[in-house]
């Protein structure tokens, strides 16, 4: 089954990872997997190449942004997807316009909405 | 000739020093009728005595003769000054006008024979004891006898003034009745001699008794404000001396060398004269130095005294910190630096409508209470100051309300205690046991040491109501603590409540799309209940959260005194401030002997203090840094350190951290907790909870290094758990 599209979620929040691995593991073509903090979600992903990676800002030890700037380089072909508790303005500008992100979900969060974006993003680009 | 020498000395000396009084008396700001009489009088015995001592020291016939006319024209016009003198210093006006009016054309008149030989007829050689002395005339007697009335006259109105005057004024009369006796008692065996009558004993030495009297009158000018001159000038006063000396000098050598060295070699009197200057050059310096030191040793002491005292009252009273203890400092500091009859502190009460009598010391009224709205308070304000009811005229210039106020606290001066335009306090001072008047000094120093009386009282005050109130006072400063920590305290909240509704929504989503319905029924299960209890735990944790929230921020009714493990309190404070840690990059350490003792005290009080301590260490490391929190047993104590990496403490301030109001935390730094900042009854808090609980609280810091904190309960506090209830 090499050609699933893979799932990497980077998230220090163990419930809410549970919660997504549920969710995905009724979509067969979904691989999912997940890292804890920012810097193995790093290593995961430039090994994996994952087609999306759901991304928390607020972690122990790196935060999400730095990790979305370093992944976005190595991986141009990845489409991210920012979730955070942090309801900063500012945060979200950058994010949104000067990193460039496929969306961006303040908690708290509409689960279905972002499964729904997840699941078209891999769409889109299985068909392209 | 040794009466000679004593007279001729004495009547020189007098006369120095009546002209140099008289000036001096004259160039006050005085009442101007004050000033022109006394001076006048100084003068008229300046006169007589310079003109008796002429007289008697020359060997000319007709210059010794004209002396003695000159020293009449003196002698008339004394009594006649004098009298107008005493009646300006007892402010007799109705009696005055024809008395004067009277008295000053007798005296021309006596004088207009002066060119005669009717009121003195001639100089008469007198040896052994003078070389001239005069000859009464016709008119002598007539003239004595007028002169003698009126100075009797006068002592008989300045004994009735001392009489029904009081307080400084009769003080005031009394130097100056006593001075004026023994300046007559001295002189008047003078004139005795000219009828050849020799008094003994006072002649000579009574005639020294008319510069004591000199002396006399300007010590009650000094001391007691006699002529209501308040402001002595020192320098005047030791130049006064100074001539006296220089003058007694002159004299003294010109007396000496003629007399012993005449007897050997003949000497002029331009010589000894020169002789006698330069000794006067010589000893000038060491004289007027000697002179200063004097004046200041006896004459300023006190007021040196006065100062110093209350200075170091003003010192002191800032750290004292119970009500009572200021008031009993500043009054009994008061008393025994101004040696006042009485003395009262009023203190506004709290619900800022009344004055009552803090406490006092030989009033009359001690339930005395001012009402806001009294016209006493009134005057008190528009005086901008002081308010002064020392003499008669004072005292009628106040309302009869505020005299009222003034009699029943015994008070001469009230002083207002300001703090930043608010009148929190009066201070009223009684009158000296010296019935010494207040000095202008004294007066001028009132304002600083109000200003500091009114910040102790205000600090001791604060004090006291925090005392009574500690435990509304914590949970204030408890309050602000949640309040700085309310971004950690509702991200504990939210993420729990977030992490259900994703679950919720999961569940939801799987039955939307009947994903439920194509999965076995095994699967379903499983996941539902594995939701279920993420769930359940996520309910658990907000619920937990809530729960230490509001048992930290309940206002304990009274204190529950049961063992207490200061390792569990640690953990429950650290729970309310460990997302503020973690948020700023903050590593916490914690280690704790497996079974530490159990401290006898009340957890909520223990949480207080080290959720104080927390959150000082967390402000006081900004971004980055360890904590370490440690118990051990060591000396027979529990000692728990709280140790921060943070910026430390220098050493004058380490000193100062556990007083009340003390505070180095910059509230412009920190504009979003302001409500915990600035009010520096933290750590002072902190402090008296220990110490309730029979423990101790020590510090160590060094800058740059960071701050450790001892928290040391010492083994009688312990209470072993298996142990019973205490």
């Amino acid at each position: 089954m090499s050609d699933r599209f893979k799932v990497l979620m980077i998230d220090d929040e163990a419930d809410i990872v549970s919660f997504f691995s549920m969710a995905f593991s009724h979509f067969p073509q979904v691989e999912f997997f997940s890292a804890n903090r920012a810097r193995p979600g790093i290593e995961a992903a430039r090994t994996q190449k994952p087609r999306v990676v759901l991304l928390d800002l607020k972690m122990p030890g790196m935060n999400g942004e730095e990790a979305l700037v370093a992944l976005k380089k190595d991986l141009p072909d990845t489409k991210f997807v920012v979730m955070t508790g942090w309801q900063d303005g500012q945060t979200k500008q950058r994010i949104e316009n000067e990193i460039g992100v496929a969306a961006y979900y303040s908690k708290p969060i509409d689960f279905e909405k972002v499964i729904a974006k997840v699941m078209s993003l891999l769409m889109v680009k299985g068909e392209g | 000739m040794f009466l000679y020498h004593h007279t001729l000395l004495a009547l020189f000396i007098t006369s120095a020093t009546c002209l140099a009084l008289g000036v001096f008396v004259f160039l006050q700001r005085i009442k101007r009728e004050i000033r022109y009489t006394f001076f006048l009088y100084s003068l008229s015995l300046s006169v007589w005595s310079f003109g008796e001592a002429y007289a008697i020291y020359h060997d000319n016939y007709y210059i010794s003769l004209l002396a003695v006319k000159l020293c009449h024209v003196g002698v008339v016009f004394l009594p006649i000054f004098f009298i107008h003198l005493i009646l300006s210093i007892l402010d007799i006006t109705t009696a005055k006008r024809w008395i004067v009016r009277t008295i000053y054309p007798i005296g021309f008149f006596f004088v207009c024979f002066l060119p005669t030989s009717l009121l003195v007829k001639s100089v008469s050689y007198y040896p052994p004891h003078f070389k001239y002395i005069f000859v009464p005339g016709i008119l002598y007697i007539p003239m004595l006898s007028f002169w003698a009335c009126l100075i009797v006259y006068a002592f008989v109105l300045l004994l009735s003034g001392y009489r029904t005057s009081a307080g400084s004024k009769k003080l005031q009369l009394k130097f100056f009745f006593y001075g004026l006796l023994l300046s007559y008692l001295g002189g008047v065996p003078n004139f005795l001699f000219g009828f050849r009558i020799l008094v003994p004993v006072l002649m000579p030495f009574g005639t020294y008794f008319l510069p004591l009297y000199v002396g006399i009158t300007a010590y009650a000018i000094i001391r007691h404000n006699l002529m209501d001159i308040t402001v002595i000038i020192k320098k005047t006063l030791v130049f006064a001396g100074l001539l006296t000396m220089v003058m007694g000098i002159v004299a003294t050598m010109t007396l000496v060398t003629q007399e012993l060295l005449g007897k050997f070699v003949r000497i002029s009197p331009a010589i000894s004269g020169m002789l006698a200057a330069m000794v006067a050059i010589v000893l000038y310096e060491p004289t007027k130095a000697l002179l200063v030191r004097a004046t200041d040793k006896y004459l300023f002491q006190k007021k040196e005294d006065f100062k110093v005292v209350l200075n170091r009252l003003a010192r002191n009273i800032i750290s004292i910190l119970d009500i009572e203890e200021v008031g009993k400092t500043i009054l009994s500091t008061l008393r025994m630096a101004l040696r006042i009859e009485s003395g009262a502190i009023l203190i506004k009460d709290e619900n800022e409508s009344e004055f009552k009598v803090h406490d006092s010391f030989g009033i009359e009224d001690r339930e005395l209470v001012v009402h806001k709205d009294d016209i006493f308070l009134k005057i008190l304000h528009s005086a901008e100051g002081i308010i002064k009811a020392e003499t008669s005229e004072e005292k009628d210039a106040v309302p009869a309300g505020v005299r009222d106020i003034l009699n029943r606290l015994n008070a001469v001066i009230v002083i207002p205690l300001y703090l930043h335009m608010d009148l929190i306090g009066i201070m009223t001072l009684g009158k000296k046991r010296s019935d010494q008047e207040y000095s202008q000094e004294e007066i001028d120093y009132f304002p600083t040491v109000a200003s500091q009386v009114a910040v102790s009282l205000s600090n001791a005050r604060l004090y006291d109501l925090l005392k009574k109130s500690q435990i509304d006072f914590a949970q204030q400063a408890k309050m602000a603590a949640i309040g700085t920590l309310s971004a950690g305290i509702s991200h504990e909240i939210k993420n729990p409540l977030n992490h259900i509704k994703v679950g919720i929504a999961m569940l939801r989503m799987n039955r939307k799309h009947g994903i439920f319905e194509q999965m076995d029924r095994f699967k379903m299960e499983n996941e539902i209940y594995k939701t279920l209890d993420i769930l359940d735990e996520n309910v658990t944790r907000a619920n937990a959260v809530i729960e230490r929230l509001s048992s930290f921020a309940k206002k304990p009714k009274e204190l529950k005194i049961e063992p207490v493990d200061l390792s569990k309190t640690i953990d429950m404070a650290l729970a309310f401030v460990e997302n503020e840690f973690k948020k700023h990059g903050i590593e916490v350490q914690k280690e704790f002997p497996p079974d530490p003792p159990m401290v006898k005290g009340d957890l909520h009080t223990f949480e207080d203090v080290f959720l104080n301590l927390l959150v000082n260490a967390r402000h006081a490391m900004g971004e980055h840094g360890r904590l370490t929190i440690k118990g051990v047993i060591q000396n027979g104590a529990y000692d728990i350190m709280i140790r921060d990496t943070g910026q430390g403490i220098d050493k004058d301030n380490l000193a100062r951290i556990f007083d009340p109001f003390f505070t180095t935390k910059d509230v412009s730094r920190n504009p979003d907790k302001e409500a915990i900042k600035g009010s520096g009854l933290g750590l002072f808090i902190v402090r008296e909870f220990i110490q309730r609980f029979g423990g101790q609280i020590k510090v160590e810091s060094e800058v740059g290094q960071g701050t450790t904190f001892h928290v040391i309960f010492p083994q009688e506090t312990w209470v072993r758990a298996s142990s019973e209830k205490v």
